[in-house]
């Protein structure tokens, strides 16, 4: 990279609150994967780490003034939420007031999936939609004179707040932010895959701070649908399979000229990013051995310049998925030993359910605050892997991983500054 | 060091009028209108009943690797990722030949699926009953859940959130990196901008990149409708009128366009054929509003200003720009005044500035780089391809729209305009290459 990389700050919202909340639930092993309640009532599996965020609060913060909540999707909420966090964290509380120089170098990369829409409204809009003939015979079939009398519960902002950059757009306006936005979609991965993104064109100038990350509401009624449609959910409380949880999570990412000028303090430095994709066995069957990722982790090992005995901490994604946390367990063995050259193992999943996109950014505050603090959580409920104690210990080089079941993985390597 | 070379050396199209990039040119500078009433559905009780579609077959493979690709939004991306490789002389790499994959990437911008909730339109006929007159408000949650936790229709839901494009097309080119950018109808143009900048730092040597969109459902349609976004001109001929003072919204298109950038000297070593070069782009956010353009187009302009810069070209540097132009009141005004600003308004007024959307409509996430295709074409035939139906003047609107007719002039460098909802901002200066024609 040619201009050296700063983390300034982090900002996040789960299902354990925010992330001075979420930090003290994972530093005591704490879950906030809980029963369904209210409207998520009937869907499987029953409970994880949903977030509940008061709008009031989201106003409340940074930028946050003008958010409105009827152009908001569940993605978009968790990205102004930990959008806001972030500029909180370090220090922005009007970001409008920033001079034209600042905004017009600042970014925001987001990871999320497509938008997706309330579906109330949206299946009643289906159901409306049928023709009334056919349905005499059970047969389902659509009557185009009746899609404008569908339409009658929506507004335009109902299909706007659809279009897949709507995470960014707001967070842009949100954080005044007049550099390069943008939203990468379509894998689980792709909010890691927005902070190395953004470490990369922050290193190639393209902006001097890029706030980036991952929103994922992994509780939302669609996903469930259709992570339960292929045996994704625990059939039980108990069972394996992947725990859904909520989370926006972002890094603020910048030049570290920048961030001296300016007087921010660097908690650690980017040496190394890399994603890779490797056709998987199925389209969501995930890699069929481990030497897609071990070769993903050896690149960011050497970008970085360490041997693996360098690192002493590894934020994984332990997503819950039987397959996925086999391959993962295999390369991390593969490359840095059985029992991992000695580094703590990170894993918040446990605390906060497996959030999407979101998950891998959750994954990098919690190796940066490890950084910070010189507290390694505990990594509750693992039985592949050793699990960290949960103790005071000095963190100076971390990698972190985010895995994806379509054969997609992204690794980043931090320093402590 | 000095800064590596960006050069075009494949494309590959899906779009209503061909798919073939040589024809699609054909028929635009011909001002030939590839709009028509929708066929897709009967479309005679929307507010807007004209769309640009791709109405010939498309052929593709029905998996690529473990990726079905049988939907709509998959067989133009799959099509257009097979035609760009053949014309680059491209071919997928072994599985285990490292060395080649770590050097390609896949930068890809698609919408949303080709799914949309009609696929539970069964399941709610089972749950709630014979369909209403009107829609209920509050309907019966538990009852749908409970039938829907066994309905197929589930896994097609993983289309919304997932249409498998660029993994798909990630196996085809047998590429290290993939990703998929979204900056709504900025979406293509940033993905080429991505692709721009992962060559030139040299993270890759060769990348596939554009975009894809099939919008034109029963839902996207009336959704942009209630935005006041489409136009109601019911007249296909006459619906998509960029820049004119009659224009009333722009005109939903659906197709893929895919380039193969590649580095000039990577080009060169394999002894590819160089369609033209990318000289710069630029990048930038209003950080406004979500629906409406900045009145004065400072991201607009800041983006021209930005790719040009990237260039080291002036303004005057510039001989034609295809606009984003979507035929709505406030972008084609709003863009105006960016170019007057971007380029000075001397040379705004001189330089040729045409809308090709007049005559194949909005491909939202294809937009940009099917566009791209236009302005390579342009300057290797040296004609400006026209704004069709201009024909009343609006005073908000007063540069060269090159009005309903192809021109005939010197163009060495297109500027590439795509603006997207939630200002979002990205111009492409494309350039032709020594020895290319």
């Amino acid at each position: 990279m040619s201009r050296d990389v700063v983390i300034t700050g982090w900002g996040a919202w789960t299902g354990a609150g925010d992330d001075e909340a979420t930090r003290a639930a994972w530093l005591e092993g704490r879950s906030s994967v809980r029963a369904f309640e209210k409207d998520l009532v009937g869907l499987p599996p029953g409970f994880g780490g949903w977030a509940d965020i008061p709008f009031k609060e989201l106003r409340g913060l940074p930028g946050g003034r003008d958010l409105r909540p009827g152009t908001l999707t569940a993605f978009t909420k968790l990205a102004c939420a930990a959008v806001g966090r972030a500029l909180k964290n370090v220090g922005v509380d009007d970001p409008a007031a920033d001079d034209d120089a600042v905004a017009d170098r600042r970014g925001v990369y987001l990871g999320s999936y497509t938008n997706f829409p309330e579906m109330k409204k949206h299946l009643a809009l289906t159901h409306v939609m049928g023709d009334a003939d056919a349905a005499t015979e059970d047969r389902y079939s659509i009557d185009d004179a009746k899609i404008m009398a569908g339409m009658g519960g929506l507004r335009g902002f109902d299909f706007l707040k659809l279009m897949n950059n709507m995470p960014a757009a707001h967070t842009t306006i949100q954080a005044n932010a007049r550099g390069p936005a943008n939203t990468y979609l379509g894998v689980s991965t792709a909010g890691l895959q927005a902070v190395g993104r953004a470490a990369e064109h922050v290193s190639d100038g393209l902006a001097d701070q890029i706030i980036a990350g991952g929103t994922g509401p992994g509780t939302l009624e669609g996903l469930l649908l259709v992570h339960s449609s292929y045996g994704a959910l625990p059939e039980a409380e108990g069972a394996r399979g992947m725990i859904p949880g909520d989370a926006g999570a972002c890094v603020v990412v910048e030049s570290a000229d920048t961030a001296a000028a300016r007087g921010a303090t660097a908690v650690a430095r980017v040496t190394g990013y890399y994603d890779l994709f490797a056709a998987p066995r199925t389209a969501r069957g995930g890699w069929a051995d481990a030497s897609p990722l071990v070769r993903l982790l050896r690149v960011v090992l050497d970008q970085a310049g360490w041997a693996p005995g360098d690192v002493d901490y590894i934020g994984a994604t332990a997503s819950g998925l039987p397959d996925l946390d086999s391959v993962e367990a295999a390369a991390y063995a593969e490359v840095f030993g059985p029992d991992l050259g000695g580094a703590a193992l990170g894993v918040h999943t446990a605390v906060t359910g497996f959030t999407e996109a979101a998950h891998g950014t959750v994954g990098l505050m919690g190796a940066v605050q490890a950084m910070a603090d010189g507290r390694v959580p505990p990594s509750p409920g693992l039985g592949v892997l050793p699990a960290s104690a949960g103790a005071e210990r000095t963190v100076r080089r971390a990698i972190v991983v985010s895995v994806a079941p379509e054969g997609h993985g992204a690794a980043i390597a931090i320093e402590r500054t | 060091m000095s800064r590596r070379r960006i050069v075009v050396t494949g494309w590959g199209t899906v779009t209503p009028h061909a798919d073939d990039v040589d024809r699609l040119f054909d028929r635009v500078s011909e001002g030939v209108c590839a709009i028509d009433t929708i066929t897709q559905f009967d479309p005679s009780h929307l507010p807007s009943t004209v769309a640009a579609e791709v109405t010939y077959d498309v052929a593709a493979p029905e998996r690529v690797g473990p990726f079905p690709s049988t939907s709509r939004t998959m067989r133009f991306a799959v099509r257009a990722a097979l035609s760009a490789m053949a014309d680059a002389g491209l071919e997928t790499p072994a599985p285990d030949d490292w060395r080649t994959r770590s050097r390609r990437a896949v930068q890809l911008s698609t919408g949303v699926g080709s799914t949309a909730m009609e696929a539970y339109g069964p399941t709610t006929l089972r749950a709630w009953g014979a369909p209403p007159e009107k829609a209920v408000r509050k309907p019966d949650m538990q009852a749908f859940r409970s039938l829907a936790l066994t309905d197929p229709a589930s896994r097609k839901l993983e289309e919304w959130f997932c249409d498998f494009a660029a993994p798909a097309l990630g196996v085809l080119f047998g590429a290290d990196r993939i990703a998929t950018a979204a900056s709504a109808c900025a979406s293509g143009s940033h993905s080429l901008f991505d692709a721009v900048h992962t060559i030139r730092s040299g993270r890759a040597d060769v990348v596939l990149t554009g975009g894809v969109c099939t919008p034109i459902t029963r839902s996207m349609m009336p959704g942009f409708a209630l935005l006041s976004a489409l136009t109601t001109n019911p007249d296909p001929a006459t619906a998509a009128r960029p820049f004119d003072a009659d224009r009333d919204g722009f005109i939903m298109a659906e197709g893929a366009s895919l380039l193969v950038l590649e580095d000039e000297e990577h080009a060169r070593a394999r002894g590819a054929r160089i369609h033209g070069e990318i000289l710069g782009v630029g990048i930038a956010t209003d950080a406004h509003a979500l629906t409406a353009p900045l009145a004065t187009g400072r991201g607009m302009a800041d983006a021209m200003k930005g790719a040009m810069a990237d260039a080291g070209r002036s303004a005057s540097d510039v001989s034609y720009v295809n606009a984003h132009g979507t035929s709505t009141p406030l972008n084609d005004a709003a863009e105006t005044i960016a170019i007057k600003t971007a380029l000075g308004e001397d040379v705004a007024r001189r330089t040729p500035v045409s809308s090709t959307k007049s005559m194949f409509g909005h491909l939202i996430h294809a937009a940009g780089v099917t566009e791209a295709l236009v302005c390579l074409q342009a300057i290797k035939r040296n004609v400006a391809p026209p704004t069709i139906n201009f024909h009343t003047r609006d005073p908000k609107c007063d540069l060269d729209y090159v009005p309903n007719e192809a021109r005939e002039v010197p163009v060495t460098t297109a500027l590439n305009n795509s603006f997207g909802f939630g200002g979002q901002n990205v111009s492409v200066l494309l350039g032709g290459y020594e020895g290319s024609l």
